[in-house]
Protein backbone atom coordinates (compact mmCIF):
# COMPACT_ATOMS: atom_id res chain seq x y z
CA UNK A 1 0.00 0.00 0.00
CA UNK A 2 1.30 3.47 -0.86
CA UNK A 3 2.25 5.71 1.71
CA UNK A 4 -0.26 8.35 0.36
CA UNK A 5 -2.67 5.70 0.85
CA UNK A 6 -1.82 4.76 4.32
CA UNK A 7 -2.20 8.63 5.11
CA UNK A 8 -5.31 9.17 3.91
CA UNK A 9 -6.99 5.88 5.11
CA UNK A 10 -5.33 7.28 8.34
CA UNK A 11 -6.84 10.49 8.30
CA UNK A 12 -10.35 9.04 7.91
CA UNK A 13 -9.99 6.77 10.48
CA UNK A 14 -9.00 9.58 12.97
CA UNK A 15 -11.96 11.39 12.14
CA UNK A 16 -14.80 8.52 12.61
CA UNK A 17 -13.34 7.65 16.01
CA UNK A 18 -12.92 11.39 17.19
CA UNK A 19 -16.17 12.89 15.53
CA UNK A 20 -17.82 9.98 17.20
CA UNK A 21 -16.89 10.53 20.63
CA UNK A 22 -17.47 14.17 20.26
CA UNK A 23 -21.09 14.21 21.04
CA UNK A 24 -20.45 11.97 24.31
CA UNK A 25 -17.61 13.58 25.92
CA UNK A 26 -20.09 16.79 26.08
CA UNK A 27 -23.38 15.07 27.21
CA UNK A 28 -21.21 13.73 29.84
CA UNK A 29 -19.27 16.88 31.14
CA UNK A 30 -22.51 17.99 30.64
CA UNK A 31 -24.13 15.42 32.98
CA UNK A 32 -21.31 15.63 35.51
CA UNK A 33 -21.30 19.12 35.40
CA UNK A 34 -24.76 19.12 37.05
CA UNK A 35 -23.93 16.67 39.01
CA UNK A 36 -21.47 18.34 40.57
CA UNK A 37 -22.98 21.26 41.73
CA UNK A 38 -24.74 19.78 44.07
CA UNK A 39 -22.26 16.78 44.46
CA UNK A 40 -20.19 16.43 48.29
CA UNK A 41 -18.52 13.87 49.88
CA UNK A 42 -20.96 14.09 52.60
CA UNK A 43 -23.56 13.61 50.81
CA UNK A 44 -21.99 10.47 49.01
CA UNK A 45 -21.02 9.48 52.62
CA UNK A 46 -24.43 9.61 54.07
CA UNK A 47 -26.56 7.32 51.23
CA UNK A 48 -23.46 4.60 52.10
CA UNK A 49 -24.27 1.89 54.43
CA UNK A 50 -21.69 1.37 57.32
CA UNK A 51 -21.94 -2.40 56.32
CA UNK A 52 -18.79 -2.97 54.48
CA UNK A 53 -20.09 -5.36 51.95
CA UNK A 54 -23.49 -3.41 51.99
CA UNK A 55 -21.56 -0.61 51.12
CA UNK A 56 -19.47 -1.70 48.79
CA UNK A 57 -22.51 -3.05 46.71
CA UNK A 58 -24.02 -0.07 46.77
CA UNK A 59 -20.82 2.26 46.35
CA UNK A 60 -20.55 0.41 43.45
CA UNK A 61 -23.89 1.57 41.95
CA UNK A 62 -23.26 5.21 42.60
CA UNK A 63 -21.96 5.99 39.72
CA UNK A 64 -25.51 5.49 38.35
CA UNK A 65 -26.23 8.86 40.21
CA UNK A 66 -23.26 10.36 40.88
CA UNK A 67 -21.23 10.06 37.03
CA UNK A 68 -17.82 10.90 37.37
CA UNK A 69 -14.91 10.19 35.14
CA UNK A 70 -11.80 8.47 36.36
CA UNK A 71 -9.72 11.33 36.97
CA UNK A 72 -13.26 13.34 38.90
CA UNK A 73 -13.24 10.08 41.12
CA UNK A 74 -9.47 10.40 42.83
CA UNK A 75 -10.14 13.51 44.63
CA UNK A 76 -13.65 12.01 46.12
CA UNK A 77 -12.48 8.93 46.97
CA UNK A 78 -9.46 10.71 48.63
CA UNK A 79 -12.28 12.65 50.77
CA UNK A 80 -14.20 9.75 51.37
CA UNK A 81 -11.58 8.01 52.99
CA UNK A 82 -10.32 11.46 55.13
CA UNK A 83 -13.45 11.45 56.15
CA UNK A 84 -14.12 7.81 57.87
CA UNK A 85 -15.42 6.13 54.61
CA UNK A 86 -13.85 2.15 55.12
CA UNK A 87 -11.16 1.65 52.14
CA UNK A 88 -12.87 -1.40 50.44
CA UNK A 89 -15.99 1.08 49.83
CA UNK A 90 -14.51 3.83 49.10
CA UNK A 91 -12.15 2.14 46.40
CA UNK A 92 -15.32 -0.17 45.20
CA UNK A 93 -16.54 3.85 44.57
CA UNK A 94 -13.53 4.52 43.00
CA UNK A 95 -12.94 2.05 40.42
CA UNK A 96 -16.92 0.95 39.60
CA UNK A 97 -18.13 4.67 39.25
CA UNK A 98 -16.06 5.53 35.26
CA UNK A 99 -18.18 2.29 34.61
CA UNK A 100 -21.06 2.64 35.76
CA UNK A 101 -21.42 5.97 34.60
CA UNK A 102 -24.72 6.47 32.61
CA UNK A 103 -23.03 8.37 29.88
CA UNK A 104 -20.58 5.62 29.89
CA UNK A 105 -22.84 3.11 29.52
CA UNK A 106 -24.67 4.93 26.57
CA UNK A 107 -21.57 5.72 24.82
CA UNK A 108 -20.57 1.89 24.91
CA UNK A 109 -24.09 0.89 23.95
CA UNK A 110 -23.38 2.95 20.39
CA UNK A 111 -20.11 2.08 19.83
CA UNK A 112 -20.69 -1.31 19.25
CA UNK A 113 -23.71 -1.08 17.21
CA UNK A 114 -25.94 -1.11 20.12
CA UNK A 115 -25.23 -4.49 21.84
CA UNK A 116 -26.62 -5.05 25.16
CA UNK A 117 -24.13 -7.93 25.01
CA UNK A 118 -20.79 -6.03 25.48
CA UNK A 119 -22.60 -3.55 28.01
CA UNK A 120 -23.69 -6.28 30.16
CA UNK A 121 -19.95 -7.63 30.29
CA UNK A 122 -18.50 -4.73 30.78
CA UNK A 123 -20.73 -3.14 33.80
CA UNK A 124 -21.67 -6.52 34.98
CA UNK A 125 -17.50 -7.23 35.78
CA UNK A 126 -16.53 -3.73 36.33
CA UNK A 127 -18.68 -3.83 39.26
CA UNK A 128 -18.02 -7.66 40.54
CA UNK A 129 -14.45 -6.37 40.16
CA UNK A 130 -14.40 -3.46 42.01
CA UNK A 131 -16.23 -5.07 44.93
CA UNK A 132 -13.28 -8.15 45.11
CA UNK A 133 -10.53 -5.50 44.19
CA UNK A 134 -11.86 -2.94 47.31
CA UNK A 135 -11.92 -6.14 50.04
CA UNK A 136 -8.65 -7.48 48.59
CA UNK A 137 -6.92 -4.23 48.67
CA UNK A 138 -8.24 -3.96 52.58
CA UNK A 139 -7.16 -7.56 53.22
CA UNK A 140 -3.75 -6.67 51.81
CA UNK A 141 -3.34 -3.35 53.52
CA UNK A 142 -4.02 -5.11 57.16
CA UNK A 143 -5.90 -1.79 58.20
CA UNK A 144 -2.62 0.45 57.57
CA UNK A 145 -4.00 4.54 56.80
CA UNK A 146 -3.72 4.97 53.03
CA UNK A 147 -3.91 8.44 52.49
CA UNK A 148 -0.71 10.91 51.94
CA UNK A 149 -0.05 13.93 54.44
CA UNK A 150 -1.10 17.17 52.69
CA UNK A 151 -3.28 18.24 49.41
CA UNK A 152 -3.58 16.36 46.47
CA UNK A 153 -0.94 17.78 43.95
CA UNK A 154 -2.41 16.16 40.75
CA UNK A 155 -6.70 17.43 40.16
CA UNK A 156 -8.85 16.76 37.79
CA UNK A 157 -8.07 20.13 35.32
CA UNK A 158 -11.58 19.85 33.57
CA UNK A 159 -13.15 22.89 36.05
CA UNK A 160 -14.97 21.01 37.99
CA UNK A 161 -13.58 22.32 41.47
CA UNK A 162 -14.47 25.81 40.02
CA UNK A 163 -18.17 23.92 40.04
CA UNK A 164 -18.25 23.67 43.39
CA UNK A 165 -17.79 26.94 44.39
CA UNK A 166 -19.59 29.11 42.02
CA UNK A 167 -23.01 27.63 40.74
CA UNK A 168 -24.07 29.38 37.66
CA UNK A 169 -24.86 28.62 34.08
CA UNK A 170 -22.07 30.26 32.83
CA UNK A 171 -19.90 28.28 35.19
CA UNK A 172 -21.55 25.06 34.09
CA UNK A 173 -21.02 26.11 30.93
CA UNK A 174 -16.90 26.89 30.99
CA UNK A 175 -17.41 23.46 32.72
CA UNK A 176 -18.08 21.90 29.64
CA UNK A 177 -15.96 23.60 26.98
CA UNK A 178 -12.58 22.56 29.46
CA UNK A 179 -14.16 19.06 29.63
CA UNK A 180 -13.83 19.04 26.29
CA UNK A 181 -10.23 20.37 26.11
CA UNK A 182 -8.84 17.96 28.58
CA UNK A 183 -10.35 14.96 27.88
CA UNK A 184 -9.93 15.73 23.52
CA UNK A 185 -6.72 16.06 24.01
CA UNK A 186 -6.27 12.36 24.94
CA UNK A 187 -9.08 11.53 22.42
CA UNK A 188 -7.08 12.85 19.97
CA UNK A 189 -4.25 10.78 20.81
CA UNK A 190 -6.17 7.70 21.51
CA UNK A 191 -7.62 7.79 17.70
CA UNK A 192 -4.36 8.48 16.00
CA UNK A 193 -2.98 5.22 17.62
CA UNK A 194 -5.79 3.66 17.09
CA UNK A 195 -5.74 4.63 13.21
CA UNK A 196 -2.58 4.53 12.97
CA UNK A 197 -2.70 0.71 14.55
CA UNK A 198 -5.08 -0.46 11.86
CA UNK A 199 -3.25 1.16 9.01
CA UNK A 200 0.72 0.82 9.27
CA UNK A 201 1.02 -2.99 11.59
CA UNK A 202 0.78 -5.35 8.66
CA UNK A 203 -2.38 -7.61 8.62
CA UNK A 204 -0.12 -10.96 9.09
CA UNK A 205 1.24 -9.45 12.10
CA UNK A 206 -1.76 -8.62 13.75
CA UNK A 207 -3.23 -12.05 13.00
CA UNK A 208 -0.46 -13.29 14.48
CA UNK A 209 -1.01 -11.12 17.60
CA UNK A 210 -4.61 -11.83 17.77
CA UNK A 211 -3.78 -15.65 17.99
CA UNK A 212 -2.12 -15.58 20.91
CA UNK A 213 -4.86 -14.49 23.40
CA UNK A 214 -2.28 -13.75 26.12
CA UNK A 215 0.07 -11.41 24.48
CA UNK A 216 -3.78 -9.97 22.84
CA UNK A 217 -4.79 -9.04 25.95
CA UNK A 218 -1.59 -7.69 27.27
CA UNK A 219 -1.02 -5.30 24.35
CA UNK A 220 -4.78 -4.19 25.04
CA UNK A 221 -4.08 -3.45 28.50
CA UNK A 222 -0.95 -1.50 27.95
CA UNK A 223 -2.42 0.34 25.87
CA UNK A 224 -5.30 0.71 27.68
CA UNK A 225 -3.06 2.16 30.10
CA UNK A 226 -1.07 4.35 28.30
CA UNK A 227 -3.58 6.44 26.33
CA UNK A 228 -5.32 7.09 29.47
CA UNK A 229 -8.94 7.80 27.60
CA UNK A 230 -11.83 9.26 29.15
CA UNK A 231 -14.05 6.58 29.62
CA UNK A 232 -16.78 8.54 27.69
CA UNK A 233 -14.65 7.96 24.94
CA UNK A 234 -12.88 4.93 24.90
CA UNK A 235 -15.69 2.46 23.88
CA UNK A 236 -15.16 4.18 20.36
CA UNK A 237 -11.77 3.46 20.02
CA UNK A 238 -11.52 -0.07 21.64
CA UNK A 239 -14.59 -0.78 18.86
CA UNK A 240 -11.92 0.08 16.62
CA UNK A 241 -9.85 -3.02 17.61
CA UNK A 242 -12.59 -5.29 17.33
CA UNK A 243 -11.86 -5.96 14.37
CA UNK A 244 -8.52 -7.71 14.56
CA UNK A 245 -8.83 -8.62 18.22
CA UNK A 246 -11.37 -10.71 19.95
CA UNK A 247 -13.74 -9.56 22.46
CA UNK A 248 -11.65 -10.60 25.55
CA UNK A 249 -8.80 -8.40 24.76
CA UNK A 250 -11.25 -5.53 23.93
CA UNK A 251 -13.19 -5.98 27.40
CA UNK A 252 -9.54 -6.32 29.17
CA UNK A 253 -9.44 -2.49 27.62
CA UNK A 254 -12.72 -1.50 28.57
CA UNK A 255 -12.38 -2.50 32.20
CA UNK A 256 -8.90 -1.75 32.93
CA UNK A 257 -8.86 2.11 31.10
CA UNK A 258 -12.02 3.40 33.48
CA UNK A 259 -10.19 1.77 36.65
CA UNK A 260 -6.49 2.59 35.92
CA UNK A 261 -4.51 4.91 33.75
CA UNK A 262 -1.62 6.83 33.44
CA UNK A 263 -3.56 9.92 34.01
CA UNK A 264 -5.78 8.67 37.38
CA UNK A 265 -2.23 6.48 38.54
CA UNK A 266 -0.22 9.92 38.81
CA UNK A 267 -3.33 11.41 40.87
CA UNK A 268 -3.23 8.53 43.17
CA UNK A 269 0.34 8.61 43.94
CA UNK A 270 0.11 12.12 44.99
CA UNK A 271 -2.79 11.10 46.83
CA UNK A 272 -2.49 7.94 48.79
CA UNK A 273 0.85 6.02 50.25
CA UNK A 274 2.90 3.96 47.11
CA UNK A 275 2.90 1.04 49.00
CA UNK A 276 -1.19 1.31 48.83
CA UNK A 277 -0.93 2.30 45.19
CA UNK A 278 1.25 -0.40 44.28
CA UNK A 279 -1.18 -2.94 45.78
CA UNK A 280 -4.31 -1.67 43.79
CA UNK A 281 -2.03 -1.62 40.50
CA UNK A 282 -1.24 -5.37 41.07
CA UNK A 283 -4.38 -6.15 41.36
CA UNK A 284 -6.56 -4.14 39.07
CA UNK A 285 -3.95 -5.20 36.17
CA UNK A 286 -3.88 -9.12 37.55
CA UNK A 287 -7.93 -9.42 37.55
CA UNK A 288 -8.44 -7.37 34.37
CA UNK A 289 -5.91 -9.67 32.95
CA UNK A 290 -7.97 -12.66 33.96
CA UNK A 291 -11.12 -11.68 32.54
CA UNK A 292 -9.40 -10.86 28.92
CA UNK A 293 -8.53 -14.42 28.70
CA UNK A 294 -11.32 -16.30 30.12
CA UNK A 295 -13.75 -13.88 28.11
CA UNK B 1 -3.08 45.15 31.80
CA UNK B 2 -4.03 45.00 28.03
CA UNK B 3 -7.15 42.48 28.06
CA UNK B 4 -6.89 40.02 25.41
CA UNK B 5 -6.03 36.24 26.55
CA UNK B 6 -4.48 34.51 23.86
CA UNK B 7 -5.39 30.94 25.35
CA UNK B 8 -8.98 31.77 25.51
CA UNK B 9 -8.98 33.38 22.10
CA UNK B 10 -7.30 30.20 20.54
CA UNK B 11 -9.48 27.89 22.50
CA UNK B 12 -12.29 29.93 21.07
CA UNK B 13 -10.93 29.35 17.17
CA UNK B 14 -10.99 25.51 17.86
CA UNK B 15 -14.40 24.95 19.13
CA UNK B 16 -15.63 27.31 16.09
CA UNK B 17 -13.41 25.19 13.80
CA UNK B 18 -14.92 22.23 15.21
CA UNK B 19 -18.43 23.57 14.94
CA UNK B 20 -18.05 24.59 11.39
CA UNK B 21 -16.50 20.85 10.48
CA UNK B 22 -19.62 19.47 12.27
CA UNK B 23 -21.79 21.56 10.47
CA UNK B 24 -20.62 21.34 7.26
CA UNK B 25 -20.20 17.03 7.55
CA UNK B 26 -24.11 17.29 8.44
CA UNK B 27 -24.64 19.84 5.28
CA UNK B 28 -22.62 17.56 2.79
CA UNK B 29 -24.21 14.21 4.33
CA UNK B 30 -19.98 13.62 4.13
CA UNK B 31 -20.80 13.04 8.02
CA UNK B 32 -21.96 9.64 6.63
CA UNK B 33 -18.61 8.45 5.30
CA UNK B 34 -17.53 8.24 8.62
CA UNK B 35 -20.72 7.27 11.05
CA UNK B 36 -23.76 5.46 11.03
CA UNK B 37 -26.52 7.50 10.34
CA UNK B 38 -27.85 7.04 13.82
CA UNK B 39 -25.03 9.56 15.43
CA UNK B 40 -27.44 12.37 13.30
CA UNK B 41 -29.21 13.26 16.24
CA UNK B 42 -26.00 13.37 18.71
CA UNK B 43 -24.32 15.38 16.21
CA UNK B 44 -26.93 17.84 15.95
CA UNK B 45 -26.54 18.03 19.78
CA UNK B 46 -22.82 18.38 19.83
CA UNK B 47 -23.38 21.29 17.34
CA UNK B 48 -25.46 22.92 19.71
CA UNK B 49 -23.94 22.51 22.34
CA UNK B 50 -20.21 23.13 20.89
CA UNK B 51 -22.00 26.62 19.77
CA UNK B 52 -23.08 27.72 23.00
CA UNK B 53 -19.79 27.01 24.39
CA UNK B 54 -18.38 28.98 21.75
CA UNK B 55 -20.32 32.11 22.12
CA UNK B 56 -19.42 32.49 25.99
CA UNK B 57 -15.56 31.33 25.04
CA UNK B 58 -15.63 34.89 23.27
CA UNK B 59 -16.73 36.60 26.27
CA UNK B 60 -13.42 34.97 27.59
CA UNK B 61 -11.13 36.72 24.90
CA UNK B 62 -10.88 40.06 26.78
CA UNK B 63 -10.10 39.02 30.03
CA UNK B 64 -6.72 39.71 31.60
CA UNK B 65 -4.50 36.87 30.30
CA UNK B 66 -2.87 34.55 33.10
CA UNK B 67 0.72 34.34 33.04
CA UNK B 68 1.33 30.82 31.71
CA UNK B 69 2.12 30.60 28.25
CA UNK B 70 0.31 29.19 25.44
CA UNK B 71 -1.31 25.38 26.37
CA UNK B 72 0.80 22.95 24.87
CA UNK B 73 -2.43 20.80 24.52
CA UNK B 74 -3.15 23.23 21.15
CA UNK B 75 -0.87 21.69 19.68
CA UNK B 76 -2.13 18.90 19.77
CA UNK B 77 -5.82 19.84 18.29
CA UNK B 78 -3.95 21.24 15.24
CA UNK B 79 -2.60 18.37 14.35
CA UNK B 80 -6.30 17.03 14.62
CA UNK B 81 -7.63 19.76 12.29
CA UNK B 82 -4.75 18.88 9.92
CA UNK B 83 -6.31 15.82 9.51
CA UNK B 84 -9.59 16.42 9.48
CA UNK B 85 -9.21 18.82 6.73
CA UNK B 86 -6.85 16.43 4.96
CA UNK B 87 -9.36 13.54 5.38
CA UNK B 88 -12.54 15.46 4.11
CA UNK B 89 -12.68 14.33 0.60
CA UNK B 90 -11.06 10.56 1.31
CA UNK B 91 -13.90 8.27 -0.08
CA UNK B 92 -14.60 5.77 2.77
CA UNK B 93 -14.52 2.93 0.31
CA UNK B 94 -11.14 4.37 -0.56
CA UNK B 95 -9.93 4.83 2.59
CA UNK B 96 -11.35 0.83 4.07
CA UNK B 97 -9.02 -0.61 1.03
CA UNK B 98 -6.49 -1.41 2.86
CA UNK B 99 -8.45 -3.81 5.38
CA UNK B 100 -9.07 -6.20 2.44
CA UNK B 101 -11.88 -8.52 1.94
CA UNK B 102 -14.02 -10.37 4.38
CA UNK B 103 -15.25 -13.47 2.74
CA UNK B 104 -16.01 -14.91 5.89
CA UNK B 105 -18.60 -13.14 8.89
CA UNK B 106 -17.00 -13.62 12.51
CA UNK B 107 -19.53 -14.85 15.19
CA UNK B 108 -19.66 -11.30 16.98
CA UNK B 109 -20.82 -10.26 13.30
CA UNK B 110 -23.92 -12.39 12.90
CA UNK B 111 -27.30 -10.92 11.82
CA UNK B 112 -30.34 -11.93 13.83
CA UNK B 113 -33.27 -10.34 11.32
CA UNK B 114 -34.56 -14.20 10.44
CA UNK B 115 -36.78 -12.16 8.28
CA UNK B 116 -34.54 -11.27 5.71
CA UNK B 117 -32.79 -14.82 5.71
CA UNK B 118 -36.39 -16.35 4.68
CA UNK B 119 -37.27 -13.96 2.05
CA UNK B 120 -33.64 -15.34 0.27
CA UNK B 121 -35.39 -18.43 0.14
CA UNK B 122 -38.36 -17.11 -2.15
CA UNK B 123 -38.32 -18.62 -5.85
CA UNK B 124 -36.67 -16.32 -8.70
CA UNK B 125 -33.48 -14.35 -8.77
CA UNK B 126 -31.93 -13.52 -5.74
CA UNK B 127 -30.95 -9.63 -5.62
CA UNK B 128 -28.76 -8.70 -3.02
CA UNK B 129 -30.59 -4.75 -3.05
CA UNK B 130 -29.32 -2.46 -0.20
CA UNK B 131 -31.86 -3.85 2.81
CA UNK B 132 -30.69 -7.29 2.54
CA UNK B 133 -27.27 -7.49 1.21
CA UNK B 134 -26.17 -8.32 4.76
CA UNK B 135 -28.88 -10.75 5.79
CA UNK B 136 -28.28 -12.41 2.32
CA UNK B 137 -24.45 -12.46 2.44
CA UNK B 138 -24.67 -14.23 6.04
CA UNK B 139 -27.12 -16.53 4.68
CA UNK B 140 -25.46 -17.71 1.62
CA UNK B 141 -22.23 -18.29 3.58
CA UNK B 142 -23.98 -19.99 6.19
CA UNK B 143 -25.94 -22.41 3.78
CA UNK B 144 -24.37 -22.35 0.64
CA UNK B 145 -25.30 -25.84 -0.69
CA UNK B 146 -29.15 -24.36 -0.22
CA UNK B 147 -28.45 -22.33 -3.12
CA UNK B 148 -26.92 -23.89 -5.55
CA UNK B 149 -27.68 -23.08 -9.51
CA UNK B 150 -30.00 -20.05 -7.93
CA UNK B 151 -29.40 -17.28 -10.21
CA UNK B 152 -28.77 -14.03 -8.09
CA UNK B 153 -28.23 -10.20 -9.59
CA UNK B 154 -25.59 -8.46 -7.23
CA UNK B 155 -24.43 -4.34 -6.98
CA UNK B 156 -21.32 -3.55 -5.53
CA UNK B 157 -17.82 -2.61 -5.66
CA UNK B 158 -14.79 -4.52 -6.73
CA UNK B 159 -12.13 -5.11 -4.65
CA UNK B 160 -9.80 -6.81 -5.78
CA UNK B 161 -9.21 -8.86 -9.54
CA UNK B 162 -7.31 -11.98 -9.84
CA UNK B 163 -6.66 -12.66 -13.50
CA UNK B 164 -4.87 -15.18 -13.96
CA UNK B 165 -7.43 -17.49 -11.54
CA UNK B 166 -10.41 -15.85 -13.23
CA UNK B 167 -11.81 -14.52 -10.13
CA UNK B 168 -12.82 -11.10 -8.94
CA UNK B 169 -14.37 -9.47 -5.54
CA UNK B 170 -16.94 -7.50 -5.49
CA UNK B 171 -19.18 -6.52 -2.59
CA UNK B 172 -20.31 -4.03 -0.43
CA UNK B 173 -18.57 -1.64 2.74
CA UNK B 174 -21.00 -2.36 5.82
CA UNK B 175 -20.44 0.32 8.82
CA UNK B 176 -21.38 -1.14 11.95
CA UNK B 177 -20.70 1.58 14.16
CA UNK B 178 -18.14 4.10 12.58
CA UNK B 179 -15.08 3.36 9.41
CA UNK B 180 -13.05 2.09 11.62
CA UNK B 181 -15.03 -1.01 12.48
CA UNK B 182 -16.17 -1.11 8.99
CA UNK B 183 -15.47 -4.05 6.92
CA UNK B 184 -15.40 -4.96 3.07
CA UNK B 185 -17.82 -8.06 2.91
CA UNK B 186 -17.68 -9.63 -0.93
CA UNK B 187 -18.46 -12.34 -2.44
CA UNK B 188 -15.94 -14.57 -5.26
CA UNK B 189 -16.85 -14.19 -8.66
CA UNK B 190 -15.39 -16.73 -11.59
CA UNK B 191 -15.73 -15.45 -14.84
CA UNK B 192 -14.17 -15.12 -18.34
CA UNK B 193 -11.83 -12.73 -19.68
CA UNK B 194 -14.53 -10.61 -21.85
CA UNK B 195 -16.71 -9.84 -18.08
CA UNK B 196 -13.36 -9.65 -16.35
CA UNK B 197 -13.54 -5.78 -14.35
CA UNK B 198 -11.19 -3.64 -12.91
CA UNK B 199 -10.67 -3.33 -9.49
CA UNK B 200 -12.16 -0.20 -8.12
CA UNK B 201 -15.18 -0.38 -10.51
CA UNK B 202 -18.45 -0.16 -9.41
CA UNK B 203 -20.79 -3.29 -11.30
CA UNK B 204 -24.55 -4.83 -11.27
CA UNK B 205 -23.65 -8.65 -11.67
CA UNK B 206 -25.90 -11.70 -13.06
CA UNK B 207 -24.60 -14.68 -12.46
CA UNK B 208 -25.31 -18.46 -10.78
CA UNK B 209 -24.57 -19.72 -7.69
CA UNK B 210 -21.29 -22.37 -7.10
CA UNK B 211 -19.51 -23.78 -4.33
CA UNK B 212 -15.94 -23.74 -4.95
CA UNK B 213 -12.89 -24.21 -2.70
CA UNK B 214 -11.28 -20.65 -2.76
CA UNK B 215 -7.72 -20.11 -0.68
CA UNK B 216 -8.67 -17.39 2.22
CA UNK B 217 -6.00 -16.76 5.21
CA UNK B 218 -3.54 -19.29 4.06
CA UNK B 219 -6.84 -22.27 4.30
CA UNK B 220 -8.95 -23.56 1.48
CA UNK B 221 -12.74 -23.16 2.44
CA UNK B 222 -15.78 -24.00 0.46
CA UNK B 223 -17.23 -20.72 -0.65
CA UNK B 224 -20.07 -19.86 -2.67
CA UNK B 225 -18.61 -18.60 -5.63
CA UNK B 226 -21.04 -17.08 -8.59
CA UNK B 227 -20.29 -17.75 -12.10
CA UNK B 228 -20.80 -14.49 -13.75
CA UNK B 229 -23.16 -14.40 -16.66
CA UNK B 230 -23.58 -10.69 -17.41
CA UNK B 231 -22.05 -7.69 -16.15
CA UNK B 232 -22.96 -3.69 -16.27
CA UNK B 233 -20.82 -0.69 -15.37
CA UNK B 234 -22.84 1.63 -12.77
CA UNK B 235 -22.73 4.85 -11.51
CA UNK B 236 -20.75 5.08 -7.74
CA UNK B 237 -23.93 4.57 -5.36
CA UNK B 238 -23.72 7.82 -3.70
CA UNK B 239 -23.45 6.47 -0.21
CA UNK B 240 -21.15 3.94 -0.70
CA UNK B 241 -21.63 2.36 2.81
CA UNK B 242 -24.31 0.11 3.77
CA UNK B 243 -25.31 0.77 7.81
CA UNK B 244 -25.59 -2.30 9.73
CA UNK B 245 -29.02 -1.98 11.27
CA UNK B 246 -28.98 -2.57 14.95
Amino acid sequence: MALNDMFKSFCVLFIGIFIEAIPFILIGALVAGIITTFLTEELIKKVLPKNKLGGAIVASLLGLFFPLCECATVPVTRGLVKKGVPTNIAITFMLAAPIVNPVVMLSTYQAFGQSAKVLLLRVGIGITLAIIIGFLLEVLNNNKYVLKEGNISFTCDCGCEELKKEKSLKVLIRHIGEELYSIGKYLIIGSILASLFQVVIPSDIVNRLAVNKLLAVIVMMVLSYLLSLCSEADAFVARSFLTQFSLGPVMAFLILGPMLDLKNNLMLFSGFKKGFVFKLMFLVFSSCFIVGCLI
Amino acid sequence: MKKFNLNEFIWFLCLTFIDLYLIYLLKTEGLYNYVHPKMFYYTVFAIILIGIISLFQLTRVFTIPSRQGVKKGYGIFFIAFILMMYGREVSGIEATEYKGVTLILNNQDIHEDKESHEKINETGIIKFDKEHFFCYFEELQENPKNYLGREVDISGFVYKVEKEKGLFYLGRSVLNCCVADSQNLALVFKSDEVNMPEKGQWLQVNGVINVNEVEYKGNKVALPTIKVKSTNRIPNDQNEFLYKEA
